[in-house]
């Protein structure tokens, strides 16, 4: 049975296709051969030079540690689409020049930046599975998956990418240009906080309170909970999925006030040029 | 002649000032510019703590982290540099001012520098002073000279590789995104280089920023010798060619380039 594409809300029509512009955009530069390349060569490398790192110190390409650290950092590939999601304003604003089209055409703006994330969090679970399959094949890593778990865990990480998405195109609104900068600060600062690639009790007590407060450290223990690297964490689920709809909610006021204020201010559609 | 080299220094000066004053015109970019990139830096220094590596370790990270400043700027703004004012619609402005498109290079490279190198001062502090890992200045000279002429030869290559992306489309974008991580990997940012073996550390060995790391953790690391692929005065030598090779190689890419942009019509092609 066709759908018809016509009949949806408007808001649905809008995510679709933005989602299939973010696929587009993102991988018709190229022949389909080489973006698969392209989107596996990155993850590949940012895990290689973590093993690399533990070969130098251990000697070896196997342990518990080792197992901690390939799993958060398959993992964190995902939350960092929700931070990608700033191109989305730089993109429109200063280099296609569409934000203003894409603004007044019907369905809010929030579902065109959620459907450009979309696609960019599809193309980050497909690098995330493959360094996991390679994992498990290559560097026979000791992976299991506990699918209930491991499907509530990725229904919250959408919900996390959102939040991100959310908060940090509240931000870029107010910056002229810059969108990499953005990127890689906060990526660095998830990096450090969110109990990747070390456990937050590496981190002095100080800095242990943030990493423990923040909910990407509690997810990604709840993702490797789901494949079996380490025991659930202490936080119930249940209250874990209240506790981010909360903070979702809070995002959501917090980009609609962004979005009037760069609307008034005239942010919004500026355009720097340098 | 002298009215010639005024003219090219005003270049210049006029695309270097507007790197320059960047920075403190988007204060609200000032904390993701210059306070989170440092985090990064510091999540490798503690992933090693967390296997248990010697504090040295931290520093070699440090290095790396001061180095990947630099490389992401010469990434971002100078090869792609071309790119996005084509995108944005200034590259025929540029090709109209009556000034050696070298010297507009010259300009952005020596305003990214600037602007660069206050991220990598914080990096540096960070390290030093809360982190405090160990270091030592065995060989000054060597030192500054690794430091400059890397800078030279990056920004050079930066300069180089601006005239390949001039005609290049939206894959511009996506080389520099792959230029990150495998560069990473390959020059070894966070580990010895010497630790991929000879054939991989050679091949890495082409990327100025390998010679560099590996020339400065030498002489700035305690017992940083054994971490050393190459001795200090190959580095030091093979950077000094290259910090001569790639502007040269650059001067006559970018005119090269300038031809078949302007004969295949992509000076004012955007969005493809």
């Amino acid at each position: 049975m066709a759908i018809d594409f016509s009949s949806l809300p408007a808001y649905l029509r809008k995510f679709l296709l933005s989602l299939w512009a973010g696929w587009k955009i993102t991988s018709n530069w190229t022949e389909p051969l080489l973006f698969m390349v392209y989107l596996i060569v990155k993850p590949l490398s940012s895990v290689l030079i973590l093993i690399v790192m533990f070969y130098v110190i251990t000697g070896s390409f196997t342990g518990e540690q080792l197992l901690f650290i390939y799993v958060g950092n398959a993992f964190f590939s995902i939350v960092r689409a929700g931070v990608s999601s700033v191109w989305v304003i730089t993109e429109d604003r200063e280099w296609f020049e569409t934000i203003k089209p894409i603004f007044i055409s019907p369905g809010s703006y929030l579902s065109h930046i959620l459907g450009r994330t979309s696609a960019e969090f599809l193309f980050s679970v497909f690098s995330s599975v493959i360094l996991l399959v390679a994992g498990f094949f290559v560097l026979k890593l000791p992976l299991g998956i506990n699918l209930p778990l491991f499907i509530s865990t990725i229904i919250l990480t959408l919900i996390i990418t959102t939040i991100l998405a959310l908060l940090f195109c509240s931000v870029a609104f107010f910056v002229g240009h810059g969108g990499e900068f953005i990127v890689e600060g906060a990526s660095g600062f998830l990096y450090l906080f969110s109990g990747v690639i070390f456990p937050a009790s590496t981190l002095p007590t100080f800095l242990r309170i943030i990493a423990e407060a923040n909910p990407i450290t509690h997810l990604t223990n709840f993702f490797r909970a789901s494949l079996g690297v380490s025991a659930a964490p202490q936080v119930e689920l249940w209250k874990f999925y209240l506790i981010s709809l909360i903070i979702l909610a809070l995002s959501y006021f917090i980009f609609n006030r962004a979005l009037k204020l760069a609307l008034k201010t005239g942010m919004f559609d500026q355009k720097l040029g340098h | 002649m002298f009215k010639k080299i005024l003219r090219e220094l005003r270049a210049i000066r006029g695309r270097a000032y507007v790197r320059m004053v960047s920075i403190r015109r988007d204060l609200l970019l000032l904390p993701f510019q210059v306070i989170l990139p440092v985090l990064a830096v510091a999540a490798y220094i503690y992933l090693y703590r967390f296997i248990g590596a010697p504090p040295e370790y931290g520093t070699l990270v440090l290095i790396g982290g001061v180095m990947t400043t630099y490389w992401l700027n010469v990434l971002w703004s100078m090869a792609s540099q071309l790119y996005w004012e084509r995108m944005m619609g200034n590259l025929q402005i540029y090709f109209l001012v009556p000034a050696s498109k070298m010297s507009i290079l010259l300009g952005m490279a020596v305003g990214s520098m600037y602007t660069t190198s206050i991220r990598a001062l914080s990096t540096l502090f960070v390290g030093l002073v809360i982190f405090r890992l160990p270091i030592e200045l065995k060989n000054p000279v060597a030192a500054i000279l690794l430091f400059f002429l890397s800078l030279s030869a990056l920004y050079g290559m930066g300069m180089l590789l601006s005239s390949v992306f001039l005609v290049w489309g939206r894959e511009a974008w996506h080389l520099s995104s792959l230029f990150q991580e495998p560069i990473y990997l390959l020059s070894g940012f966070y580990f010895p280089v010497k630790s991929l073996g000879i054939t991989l550390a050679t091949v890495a060995s082409l990327i100025p920023v390998t010679l560099a790391l590996d020339g400065m953790r030498q002489v700035l690391i305690p017992g940083g010798e054994k971490m050393g692929f190459l001795p200090v005065w190959i580095n030091i030598l093979i950077l000094a060619v290259m910090a001569l090779v790639f502007p040269y190689l650059a001067y006559y890419g970018l005119n090269y380039m300038e031809r078949l942009a302007k004969k295949e019509g992509r000076i004012t092609t955007r969005w493809q």
